[in-house]
């Protein structure tokens, strides 16, 4: 009945106040206290299994000698997408070691959790539903590209020597459900194939514990969580936060603070393949400090950070690499549809800045698409194109550096995120 | 405030009128008209009226019109995807085929899908969605697409 109300007060033409942009979708208070004082490097812990604090830093960032690094790639995708930074991701009936490892998995900062095509499992793979009201947990994940309409059931997620137990995953285009409801299918295409998706599915390990918050377990928000009977009616419904979708890392036992996604340099002119690591944690182990990356802290709501470029400010700004290029508005360079396509690669600069303060700036180039899509290269470091609104450092970004995403309220030497560090 | 108006009657029409208006769109759509009543302002020299709204999603809308009142834009920032669908009314279909078509090159959080009535571009990571939708050739003269925020 409560959204009933508001659909209702709509009906009537009433100008509701304006709310605060992304007001509503937070799921976490940013009240750990932020511990680890002076530099973001700070001195490197012995490992060890135990929660022990290494009492010159003052933190308490629990160590891990736990196997925390993920081999990730980008090469030759469906459709021929380019920079699609890929991995394999091991699913296993929980509690159990009867798995499947699925490869070809996106690796996506700009989202949280697990999805994968039902199709992607061996046949006979079962996994338990999550239960909603009286029929069975249901989502839709939409995203710029479309939606993926699918099923909430419990795994175990293994990755490296690492494992979250018992979490939500999503399972896309799962065949016992009902056909996506209609406030869903219109948010967008439909991405429930491999040809549409470019992957069998997507690793959400971006700023956020869950991919939506207690946004959506304080109401039946339509186009995310939906409660389908086996009568085939699904309704949205509200949907806790341990039932929601779980970015795995969050819930692996150590290691579990946020990723550093670590890719090779690449030339100009792109290279047919890249292989590099996605490492388990921020802090808890030699292979994942800081060392002198500026920490730039991401909005606690909306995990945006704020750029400036070419004399424009963007202030929806991400790092995301699920991202395929520098996404960003600019009348600087000649468009060919969505990509921009300068005679010659031009330089540029830019500057990156969080809530903290802090900003550290980034040279970057600016390819010619399509002589970039002409080539058999898959991985560009200067691939961009346009945005309506924002700067999405895609996975340009990310070659030749060590980028951070730290979880929202989860604890590291440099204070709790969300935040970037680069 | 409607609370205290909801006795079973009421509430059963209130229940209608959603049915109604759920599969329409509770407001207008791009080619519409904004009620000539609504409270909006005035933006470049009375060239484009906007007001804004927040949806069933906690998204914010912003709905822009001509100043004879024809809706030829809207932008959207907030945790939840608009009902995109019902935004873009008569022209959802030349959409559909636009996205249909769409390049191989595709990727998860930024799309821009350009046909001659209607221009789409929609993006953002999860939770904070971010976009805008508008008619290029309605947009009266002097207006471009930057204007839109």
């Amino acid at each position: 009945m409560k959204s009933a109300l508001r659909v209702y007060a709509l009906a009537l033409v009433v100008c509701a106040a304006l709310a605060a942009c992304g007001g509503g979708g937070g799921s976490n208070n940013a009240s750990s206290t932020p511990s680890g004082t002076g530099s973001s490097g700070g001195t490197p812990s012995s490992p060890s299994s135990a929660g022990t604090s290494n009492s010159n830093q003052n933190t308490s960032v629990p160590q891990s000698n736990v196997a925390n690094v993920q081999p990730v790639t980008v090469g030759v995708s469906p459709g021929m997408t380019r920079n699609m930074l890929t991995t394999s991701v091991t699913i296993c009936q929980a509690g159990t070691s009867n798995c499947a490892t699925i490869d070809d998995i996106q690796v996506d900062t700009g989202s949280n959790g697990l999805r994968i095509l039902a199709s992607a499992l061996p046949t006979g793979f079962t996994l338990p539903a999550v239960a909603s009201g009286g029929g069975m947990a249901s989502e839709c994940a939409v995203f710029g590209s479309g939606y993926a309409w699918g099923s909430v059931r419990t795994a175990d997620v293994r990755m490296a020597g690492q494992l979250a137990a018992a979490i939500p995953v999503h399972l896309i285009a799962d065949p016992a459900l009902p056909a996506a409801p209609t406030d869903c299918a219109n948010a967008g295409p439909a991405m429930l194939t491999v040809a549409s998706l470019h992957s069998n599915g997507i690793l959400g390990v971006g700023l956020f514990p869950v991919d939506c918050g207690s946004g959506c377990a304080n109401a039946a928000l339509p186009r995310w969580y939906y409660s389908c009977t086996t009568s085939g009616t699904c309704t949205a419904s509200a949907q806790a936060v341990a039932q929601q979708v779980t970015n795995p890392v969050s819930s692996f036992a150590l290691d579990n603070n946020g990723v550093v996604i670590d890719l090779p340099a690449v030339a100009d002119a792109g290279a047919a393949s890249v292989s590099g690591s996605l490492i388990f944690g921020i802090g808890t182990q030699a292979n994942n400090t800081l060392g002198g990356a500026s920490v730039i802290k991401a909005n606690s709501v909306t995990g945006y950070v704020t750029t400036t470029a070419g004399g424009q400010t963007y202030t929806l700004s991400y790092l995301d690499s699920g991202s395929n290029g520098f996404f960003f508005h600019s009348s600087q360079f000649p468009l060919c549809g969505i990509w921009y396509c300068p005679g010659s690669t031009q330089a540029a600069n830019a500057s990156i800045a969080g809530s903290n303060g802090v900003s550290n700036t980034v040279a970057f180039d600016v390819g010619n698409a399509s002589t970039l899509f002409a080539s058999s290269n898959n991985a560009f470091d200067n691939l961009a194109g346009t945005s309506s609104q924002g700067f999405a450092w895609g996975l340009p970004f990310f070659y030749g550096r060590r980028v951070y995403t730290a979880i929202a309220s989860r604890n590291t030497a440099a204070g709790a995120g969300p935040y970037y560090a680069f | 405030m409607f609370k205290a108006r909801f006795y079973p009657s009421a509430r059963a029409a209130a229940l209608a009128l959603i049915a109604c208006c759920a599969s329409t769109g509770a407001y207008a759509e791009l080619g519409g008209a904004m009620p000539a009543q609504a409270a909006s302002r005035t933006i470049l020299n009375g060239a484009l009226r906007v007001r804004t709204m927040t949806d069933a999603g906690n998204t914010t809308l912003n709905e822009y019109a001509t100043s004879t009142g024809q809706i030829v834009a809207y932008t959207w920032q907030g945790p939840t995807m608009p009902d995109l669908h019902a935004l873009l009314g008569q022209y959802a279909g030349s959409y559909q085929a636009g996205a249909a078509a769409a390049s191989a090159n595709g990727n998860l959080h930024a799309s821009r899908i350009a046909r001659p009535d209607v221009i789409v571009e929609s993006g953002g990571p999860m939770r904070s969605y971010v976009g805008r939708a508008w008619l290029p050739a309605a947009l009266p003269a002097g207006v471009t697409a930057d204007d839109l925020q």
